[in-house]
């Protein structure tokens, strides 16, 4: 899949399309910022390299998942791929009008993935 | 020091697949927790009350009735369960319906991320409230136990003084004047007539004491 990364204040909105390109990283890398709100959840704000839309994706290490079945405790899950310093995908999560978005998702389709690294102890 | 980012190689659908699926538990992840904190507080509840329906049942439920360590003993007991129990249910309702807190708008978040912090705080708050709610039960169970099986607190005793010394025990009889009393040597009938003071002790004084 190609690029189709419009020029900032284009009048025509962009289509929804799951899509990805090797500057999307290198631009969400240069111009996202990491803040760290709690313990294990990092919130990564910036511009979508596609649509240019400033997005906030949450990074968490664990998620709320509770049981039905008899004796299970209610507690987070053991982390997957949330930790600081793995491979985290990431995807616009922007609420703008892309035409074809499909219902229940969110964002105009573009994804990337960034390596997010702890500062040195 | 702050976390660095950089590019992590090609994307692949399978990491959009993940970043949705990401995506679509934070925004499910806060309901879920409310709804598994209603559910333990509306079971918790229950259990207490049947707890406290069935301490009704039979037994002892006067701790005045019980010798005086063992009262003391139950009313910390039921203080405990009072204190615990009470902190339970706030951290349940906690849990289930969050706290009225009016936040700086320039500390808004969005939607997941407050989301997600929320619900990680109301995880731990619901954690602790079933573990204080059930220590409550436990506390209660313990002071309906010892209510029910603790000793009796001893019945009142006379000390009549006559002429000969004094006599002291409870009460067995009285008729035409003459009171039985069954003291530590058996029982001893007395002449209340002859008798110079009638004195109602907790427990008769020790001889040589």
């Amino acid at each position: 899949m190609t690029s189709d990364n419009p020029a900032p204040g284009q009048d025509e909105p962009l289509p929804y399309t799951e899509i990805t390109d090797d500057t999307y990283a290198e631009s969400a890398a240069k111009d996202f910022t990491v803040t760290e709100l709690a313990h294990g959840t990092l919130a990564l704000r910036g511009p979508c390299p596609r649509c240019r839309a400033f997005i906030e994706i949450p990074v968490v290490s664990s998620i709320f998942r509770s049981s039905r079945s008899i004796g299970s405790w209610p507690r987070a899950r053991a982390p997957k791929s949330g930790e600081a310093g793995h491979k985290e995908p990431m995807m616009c999560t922007c609420e703008d009008n892309h035409p074809g978005r499909p219902k229940g998702r969110s964002g105009c389709g573009a994804y990337w993935t960034l390596a997010i690294t702890p500062p040195a102890q | 020091m702050t976390y660095q980012l950089s590019p992590a190689g090609p994307a692949t659908e399978a990491d959009l697949r993940a970043a949705q699926e990401r995506e679509r538990l934070l925004a499910a992840e806060l309901p879920r927790v409310r709804e598994a904190a209603t559910a333990w507080r509306n079971g918790l509840g229950g259990l207490l009350a049947a707890l406290v329906g069935f301490s009704l049942i039979k037994g002892r439920s006067d701790i005045s009735q019980l010798a005086g360590s063992w009262a003391v003993w139950v009313g910390i007991l039921l203080l405990a369960a009072l204190i615990v129990g009470a902190a339970g249910a706030l951290l349940l309702i906690r849990a289930a319906n969050g706290r009225p807190s009016v936040v700086p708008a320039r500390e808004l978040l969005s939607r997941n991320t407050a989301d997600h912090i929320e619900a990680v705080t109301a995880a731990g708050a619901l954690r602790r409230g079933i573990a204080l709610t059930l220590c409550c039960a436990a506390l209660l169970v313990a002071a309906v136990g010892a209510t029910w099986y603790g000793p009796a607190r001893d019945k009142p005793v006379l000390q009549i003084t006559v002429p000969g010394g004094t006599v002291c025990g409870s009460v067995v009889a009285l008729s035409d004047g003459n009171l039985t009393l069954k003291t530590a040597a058996g029982e001893v009938t007395t002449d209340l007539a002859k008798a110079s003071a009638v004195q109602a002790l907790a427990r008769c004084p020790v001889p040589g004491a």
